[in-house]
């Protein structure tokens, strides 16, 4: 006989504390399965680093292959079911929380003036202010191209991202490898045009899996993801930009990112980014 | 990808041989623990930062009351 009874694990009340809530941007929408713990202010709770955690962000294969960050996702935010597929606009909001309750309110950042003379400036940035000014996605409105076909997008997943960087990798690694072997221009060159290959096959494969649905002139809507990637191969160059960039501008909200620095040596002011890769990030 | 923004070969080296030396650190830190708590050395692998630093002060004030010296603060509720 099947034990439908739920089993509570006795040592459930010894498990670590929530350390904060952190709004999601999404909101907990574009989830294939929405956040267990999200409450009505679209919060979830966040929990510090165990050691183990600190341990694997210190493996440089398990931080290339993305490993590293869902590993650490299933256990500081438990209330994340599948982590590769959740919008990466979400995990900026996450890795700054996870830093607040592991490491304390403060982060120290290095930046450098464009000026002739700068000097590296090291400030402090508070990641309190930084949650609390966390950004909301709102709708997300369908983008409309030339020819009336109206196309409804969804944020960038952090599966997309890391296959992204991980295919820039190995294309690095093998330009870095021709360099090495003295190869001659021809082979050199026969390197550099399958990595660009490479590259926008990958591409095109992210903007086609950011689109939900193609709605046609005449009311058809098509949802079918092989049927939208042949779409998006074909698309003109323009079409492809204009699609191409509002999807990373989804990416763009949650956490404010910019942050202005003074600089003693030309006296101006001038904008740095922060970077919220979790190689750097917690490095 | 941090990795990807490295220019060169050295740089990519020192970075992998930083990530090392953070591992190691933080595995020595985990034994130390390990052995003058008396507590198994999986568990401490599930704590976080915060109950480390406190792990740690209440074993070194538990080392000077054994050694008849008597801690400077005691840890307090505030502290926590």
């Amino acid at each position: 006989m099947q034990n439908t009874v739920e089993q509570i694990n006795p040592l459930k009340a010894y498990f670590r504390k929530p350390g904060l809530w952190v709004k999601l941007p999404s909101q907990g929408k574009f989830y294939n399965q929405k956040p267990t713990d999200l409450n009505d202010m679209g919060e979830i709770p966040i929990y510090p680093l165990t050691a183990k955690d600190e341990l694997i962000l210190k493996n440089a294969d398990a931080l290339l292959n993305g490993h590293a960050i869902t590993q650490v996702i299933k256990s500081c935010a438990p209330s994340i079911m599948d982590p590769e597929n959740m919008p990466a606009v979400d995990l900026d909001s996450i890795l700054v929380a996870i830093k607040r309750c592991t490491y304390g309110e403060h982060m120290n950042v290095t930046t450098k003036c464009d000026c002739e003379n700068a000097k590296e400036t090291n400030i402090r940035i508070d990641l309190n202010a930084l949650i609390s000014d966390i950004k909301v996605i709102d709708e997300i409105a369908p983008i409309e191209l030339e020819n009336g076909i109206k196309v409804f997008i969804k944020p960038v997943t952090v599966k997309n991202i890391l296959s992204l960087n991980w295919v820039q990798y190995e294309q690095v690694r093998s330009l870095q490898l021709a360099e090495q072997q003295n190869l001659d221009e021809k082979s050199k060159m026969a390197v550099l045009q399958k990595s660009y290959t490479a590259l926008t096959n990958e591409s095109v494969k992210v903007v086609s899996g950011c689109i939900d649905t193609v709605l046609l002139p005449d009311g058809t809507a098509v949802s079918d993801a092989s049927l939208i990637e042949e779409w998006v191969v074909d698309l003109s160059k323009p079409d492809y930009s204009n699609l191409e960039r509002s999807i990373m501008d989804t990416n763009t909200k949650g956490i404010t990112k910019e942050f202005t620095v003074h600089c003693a040596e030309c006296n101006n002011n001038y904008t740095s980014t922060l970077d919220l890769n979790p190689t750097t990030f917690f490095a | 990808m941090r990795l990807l923004a490295l220019k060169s070969g050295p740089d990519i080296l020192k970075f992998l041989t930083s990530l090392e030396k953070d591992s190691k650190a933080l595995i020595e830190d985990i034994a130390t623990l390990a052995i003058y708590s008396n507590q198994s050395y999986d568990n401490l692998w599930n704590l976080t930062l915060d109950e480390r630093v406190i792990f740690t002060k209440i074993i070194k004030d538990k080392i000077s009351l054994e050694k008849g010296i008597k801690p400077k603060n005691e840890l307090t509720q505030e502290m926590i």
